[in-house]
C-alpha cells in the first residue's frame, strides 16, 4: 500500500499517539523537522515506517517522491509550511500555500479575517521599533504582544502601558527569532476582555475537521482559567457554553476557517468568550494539543486516524458525541523564574480522588527549571467528573493537594506551594 | 483492578522498574506517569523481547500499564496457533514404535543443536560442554541440595533429555521420565581442589546418554559453599542457565526454611523444534539472507588452533554514559554494543563493512518461554555500512540492520553456511544482560564473582557482559590465536573500549577507532 507522509516536528500529539493512530490505516513515511526534539525522536519513529530529513525540501521531494506517497500531514504547528511545501511539490492534497501562510502568520490571518468581515480584532505588525509607535496608536492599550509565528504562548505579553511595551519589543526582535521562524516579527493585537465565567476560563477552543471542503464540528473545549500572562491551565470537553452562545461560537470558527481558505484538515480556533459576544483570538491550522486525548475519551474517536483518514482522501465516521459527562486535563505551569523542582508530595491522595484516572509528571524532582512565559508544564491531572460543576470542585481538590517544592536560584529558602498558586510563581 | 498479576504483568513490572529506574511499579501504575518516554518504551520492548515477551510499541502504546500491556500480550499470544502440540507430533509418521518405553516426548533435534553435537563429538569433547561455578550464600545440604536438583529435572524436561543420532532415520531428542541429575558433595573439605573439580565436571558427555548435565558442591564455610555444574550446550544456552541457577538456588533456599517455592509453568520445548523447521523451510528468511550477504567471501573452518581469552571490564563512567546514549537515542544497549564491536572489527580486520556474527535468541513467543530451558542461541550474519557515518548514526544503523533480521531470527546459521558454502563471519558477538540473576545477588544469596568456561568452536568471539547489579560492564574476547596472532585478543579489546568510550564522549564524530 502507499504510504502517508507524516511530517514530524514538536507538536500537539505525542509520536505514540501518532503511531497508534495511524498503526491499522496506511503506512507511513515520517519526514523530520530540523529540531534537536525530532531528532531524539528518529529511533522511534523509525521502527514503524522509513525516516528522511524535510529539510532541505529538495531532496526531501526526492526521497519522498521514491516512496509514491498516497497523502501528506501533520500535527506540528512549526511543520505546516514544510508540509505544505512538500505536499506542492508532490502534488498532494493540502492546504494551498496561500492558506498556510494565513495559518501561520498571525498578522496576515487578522488581514484576511478582517477582510472577509468575520472578525475586525485590531491588530498592526511589528517588524521594526519604528513600528512601535503606529501599532499603539492604531490597536490601542492594553493589548497583547505576540510573535507573528509562533505557538505554545512563547513570548506572548499583555502590554499595559506603551514604555514596557516598547522595551519588550526590542528585547524580543534581538532575540532573532521570537516566535518559530527567523527574523520573523511580532504583532500587536487589539486585548480582548473576556466575561466573567466563573471557575472557568474566559474562552474555548473549536475543534473544525474539513473534508473537501465542508468543514465539521469536531468539538468544542472548555479552559481553566489562564495563568498570567497567557499560561493554559486545563482544558475540559464539553465547554460550560448556553445554546445560544455555543451556536455563535460554533459558527465564528466555521467562517474563520472558511475565510482563511481551508480545504481540508484539522483547525484548532480560539476563540475569546466577552460580553457583547464571542470573539477570535487565532485559528491554527492542525489539531489543538490536549484534544487528541479528550476527543479519545468523550467522543471515543481517534483524532490522528481521522486526520490520516483525511489525508488520504478516505470516509470518515464522526458518529454522534455522547452527551453527559465532562472529560479533563489539569496543567501546572512551570514556574516563570529559573528554579529547580525538588519534591511533588501528594501524587498517592490526587491519584485516590474519584473522578482522577492518572497524574502524569513531565518534570522530575532533581530537574532544573529554565523560566520564561510559555506554556511549559510540570504535570498533567486526567480524569472525568459528572458534570462542570463537580468539574469545578475537583480542580480545587487537586490543586489544593498536588504541592510543589522548588529551590529558586535568587532565594535562600526553598519554598513549598500548593498547585493553585504555581500560576504566581 | 485487585485480581492477581498475571507473569506477563509481574515481568513486565520488573523490566519497567529496571528501564524507568524507579523503586517500584505496581501493576496499573501508568507508564508516562513513572516518567516514561517514547525512548524509554523502546528499551522496555527489547527488554521484554530477551524475556520472551513478545511485546510490541504499538501494545504498550495502546495499554500503558503492566496489566494492561500484559493482557495485550496474552490476547496476542491466545490468537496464535494453539500450543497443544502431543508430546511425539513432530516426529515422522511411522516411527512412534520405535519410541523406548522410558521416554515421554520426543522430537526431531534442532539444527543449532546438531551444530554443537556434531562439534563437540568432533573435539572429542573438547568443545560445547560448558562448566559454570559461583558461591552461593548458604549452608550446605547434601540431601537438600538433591531434592532441589529433583524438582529442577522434574520441570525442565532438557534436562532429561538424550539424543538418538542414528535410530529414527533423523537425529531426535527423547525425554526420559524420570533422570537424577548426578550430585557429588564435598562437605568435609574447602575447594581447594577447585580446578580439579571444574576439570573432572568438563568431562566429554555422551549425547545419546541423559541427564547432559552433573552437578558439584563443595563447602566453603558454614554459611556457604561453591556450587559447580556442568552440562552439553546443546541443551541449555547461558540465558536457560540463569533460569536454572536462580530456580536451583530459590528452590534450595526455601527448602532449607521448609517452605516451598511457587514457580510457573515453563512452555514446552517442542514449540521451539517446530518453529525452527517453520524458519528452516520459509522461503523468505532463505531469500532475505541471500539478498543481505551476495557477494560475501566465504571461509572454511580450519583445524582448531590455541584459545585465548582476555576479559576486562569497561570503565563505570563509560558503563553509565553507555546507557545514556541509549536513553538518549532510543537505542537499546545490545545495538549499541554492537556499535562498538562493528567498528573493532573494522578496525582490526581494516574492513570497512565486517560482517559480525550476531547472537540471537529464538525463544519462543508463548506464555511461559521465558521461563523454558533450553537451546535457542542462534549466531546469524549482521552486515551494514557505518563508514563516515557518526556514532548516532551507526547505532541507529545497527539497530536498524537487528530490526531487520528479526522475523528471520530461527533461521539456522548452519542453513546459511550450506547456502553460501562456508563460515560469513570471523567475529561473533554475545550481548548478555540476564535478570535471572539480578534477583539472587539483590536477596544476597549468590555472590557476584563466577568461573565460567564454555569452549565453542567460534574463532573470534566477544562476549558482553551488562551485570548493573554485580560486576558493571565487562568485555570477554576469545580468539584463536594461531590463526589470528597471538595479540588479536588484545588488540581487539583496546578497540572496543575505544569504541565504546567514543560513543560516550563524541556521539556526533565519524564511527572510527582508528
Amino acid at each position: 500500500m502507499r504510504p502517508l507522509i507524516v511530517v514530524y516536528d514538536e507538536g500537539s500529539v505525542a509520536p505514540s499517539e501518532i503511531v497508534v493512530g495511524l498503526a491499522e490505516l496506511s503506512p507511513c513515511v515520517f519526514a523530520m523537522g530540523p529540531t534537536s526534539h525530532a531528532r531524539s525522536m528518529v529511533a522511534l519513529l523509525a521502527q514503524f515506517g522509513p525516516v528522511v530529513q524535510a529539510d532541505p525540501i529538495s531532496p526531501a521531494v526526492d526521497e519522498l517522491r521514491a516512496h509514491a506517497p498516497r497523502g501528506i500531514v501533520t500535527f506540528s504547528e512549526r511543520a505546516i509550511p514544510v508540509t505544505g511545501e512538500l505536499a506542492q511539490q508532490l502534488g498532494l492534497p493540502y492546504n494551498s500555500r496561500r492558506t498556510v501562510e494565513r495559518l501561520t502568520d498571525k498578522w496576515v490571518q487578522r488581514s484576511a479575517l478582517r477582510a472577509a468581515g468575520v472578525d475586525t480584532v485590531r491588530s498592526h505588525r511589528i517588524a521594526s521599533e519604528a513600528d512601535w509607535a503606529p501599532a499603539v496608536a492604531e490597536v490601542g492599550l492594553p493589548a497583547v504582544l505576540k510573535p507573528a509565528n509562533g505557538g505554545a504562548s512563547r513570548n506572548t505579553y499583555l502590554v499595559d502601558d506603551a514604555d514596557t511595551g516598547c522595551d519588550t519589543v526590542l528585547r524580543l526582535l534581538a532575540q532573532g527569532s521570537p516566535g518559530y521562524v527567523r527574523g520573523g516579527a511580532l504583532v500587536l493585537e487589539e486585548y480582548l476582555r473576556g466575561r466573567d465565567c466563573g471557575p472557568f476560563g474566559d474562552y474555548v477552543s473549536v475543534e473544525n475537521l474539513t473534508i473537501d471542503g465542508h468543514i465539521a464540528d469536531i468539538a468544542v473545549t472548555g479552559k481553566l482559567p489562564l495563568a498570567p500572562p497567557f499560561r493554559e491551565t486545563g482544558y475540559f470537553v464539553p465547554a460550560p457554553l448556553g445554546s445560544d452562545e455555543e451556536a455563535a461560537v460554533r459558527a465564528l470558527a466555521r467562517d474563520a476557517v472558511a475565510a482563511l481558505g481551508v480545504s481540508s484538515g484539522f483547525t484548532h480556533t480560539e476563540i475569546k468568550l466577552t460580553a457583547a459576544g464571542p470573539r477570535l483570538i487565532e485559528v491554527n491550522g492542525r489539531l489543538g494539543a490536549g484534544v487528541h486525548d479528550l476527543v479519545g475519551r468523550a467522543h471515543g474517536l481517534d483524532a490522528v486516524t481521522l486526520a490520516g483518514q483525511v489525508a488520504l482522501g478516505e470516509r470518515v465516521s464522526l458518529g454522534h458525541p455522547p452527551a453527559g459527562r465532562v472529560y479533563f486535563q489539569i496543567f501546572h505551569p512551570a514556574p516563570r523564574r529559573a528554579c529547580e523542582l525538588l519534591t511533588v508530595e501528594g501524587s498517592r491522595e490526587v491519584r485516590g480522588l474519584a473522578g482522577v484516572t492518572v497524574h502524569r509528571p513531565y518534570v522530575r524532582a532533581g530537574t532544573a527549571i529554565a523560566g520564561g512565559v510559555q506554556t511549559e508544564r510540570l504535570g498533567v491531572v486526567m480524569g472525568e467528573a459528572g458534570d462542570t460543576e463537580e468539574l469545578a470542585a475537583l480542580v480545587r481538590e487537586v490543586n489544593e493537594r498536588l504541592r510543589y517544592r522548588f529551590a529558586f536560584s535568587d532565594q535562600r529558602e526553598p519554598r513549598t506551594v500548593p498547585a493553585a498558586e504555581l500560576g504566581e510563581l | 483492578m485487585s485480581d492477581k498479576p498475571t507473569r506477563e504483568t509481574t515481568v513486565l513490572a520488573e523490566i519497567w522498574q529496571d528501564v524507568l529506574q524507579v523503586d517500584q511499579v505496581d501493576p496499573d501504575d501508568d507508564f508516562y506517569a513513572l516518567g516514561g518516554d517514547s525512548l524509554q518504551a523502546i528499551r522496555i520492548v527489547g527488554a521484554a523481547k530477551d524475556r520472551g515477551l513478545p511485546l510490541t510499541l504499538l501494545q504498550l502504546f495502546r495499554s500503558p500499564t503492566p496489566r494492561g500491556a500484559g493482557a495485550a500480550l496474552a490476547g496476542a499470544l491466545a490468537d496464535r496457533p494453539p500450543q497443544g502440540l502431543g508430546p511425539f507430533d513432530l516426529l515422522a509418521a511411522g516411527n512412534l514404535h520405535l519410541v523406548p518405553a522410558d521416554v515421554e516426548a520426543a522430537y526431531p533435534a534442532t539444527r543449532l543443536q546438531l551444530g554443537m553435537i556434531y562439534e563437540s563429538l568432533a573435539s572429542e569433547g573438547a568443545l560445547y560442554v560448558d562448566t559454570v561455578s559461583r558461591t552461593v550464600n548458604l549452608p550446605l545440604d547434601g540431601p537438600t541440595l538433591a531434592t532441589a536438583l529433583d524438582r529442577m529435572a522434574a520441570r525442565h524436561p532438557v534436562l532429561r533429555t538424550r539424543f538418538d543420532l542414528a535410530t529414527f532415520g533423523e537425529p531426535v531428542q527423547l525425554v526420559q521420565r524420570a533422570v537424577r541429575l548426578p550430585l557429588t558433595v564435598n562437605a568435609t573439605e574447602l575447594a581447594a581442589r577447585h580446578d580439579q573439580v571444574m576439570a573432572a565436571l568438563a568431562e566429554p558427555y555422551d549425547p545419546e546418554t541423559a541427564p547432559l548435565m552433573r552437578v558439584h558442591a563443595a563447602i566453603t564455610s558454614a554459611e556457604s559453599f561453591r556450587l559447580s555444574y556442568s552440562f552439553h550446550h546443546a541443551v541449555i544456552d547461558g540465558w536457560s542457565e540463569s533460569i536454572f541457577l536462580r530456580e536451583l538456588v530459590t528452590t534450595y533456599a526455601d527448602l532449607l526454611r521448609g517452605g516451598h517455592t511457587v514457580l510457573g509453568t515453563p512452555a514446552p520445548f517442542a514449540e521451539f523444534v517446530r518453529l525452527e523447521r517453520a524458519a528452516q523451510a520459509d522461503e523468505g528468511s532463505r531469500q532475505h539472507f541471500e539478498t543481505a550477504l551476495r557477494g560475501l567471501p566465504t571461509r572454511t573452518r580450519g583445524s582448531r588452533g590455541t584459545l585465548r581469552k582476555i576479559a576486562d571490564a569497561v570503565p563505570t563512567d563509560d558503563a553509565a554514559g553507555l546507557t545514556c546514549r541509549g536513553a538518549e537515542w532510543g537505542v537499546p544497549m545490545k545495538s549499541l554494543v554492537l556499535t562498538a564491536c562493528h567498528a573493532a572489527a573494522a578496525a582490526v580486520w581494516d574492513e570497512p563493512e565486517p560482517v559480525v556474527g550476531l547472537a540471537v535468541s529464538g525463544r519462543p513467543e508463548l506464555a511461559g518461554a521465558d521461563l523454558t530451558m533450553g537451546l535457542f542461541l542462534n549466531h546469524l550474519p549482521v552486515r551494514f555500512e557505518a563508514s563516515g557515518a557518526s556514532w548516532r548514526s551507526a547505532a541507529l544503523r545497527a539497530l536498524r540492520a537487528e530490526t531487520e533480521l528479526l522475523p528471520h531470527r530461527r533461521f539456522p546459521y548452519a542453513e546459511i553456511r550450506t547456502l553460501f558454502g562456508g563460515d560469513l563471519f570471523e567475529v561473533s558477538l554475545n550481548y548478555m544482560r540476564f535478570h535471572a540473576r539480578d534477583g539472587l545477588l539483590d536477596a544476597g544469596l549468590i555472590a557476584a564473582d563466577e568461573d565460567m568456561r564454555d569452549p565453542t568452536d567460534l574463532p573470534v568471539r566477544v562476549e558482553v557482559f551488562d551485570d548493573p547489579r554485580g560486576s558493571g560492564l565487562s568485555l570477554q574476547v576469545t580468539a584463536d590465536v594461531t590463526q589470528y596472532g597471538e595479540d588479536l585478543p588484545t588488540r581487539l579489546v583496546r578497540h572496543l573500549r575505544t569504541a565504546i568510550h567514543r560513543i560516550v564522549t563524541e556521539p556526533d564524530r565519524e564511527a572510527s577507532t582508528a
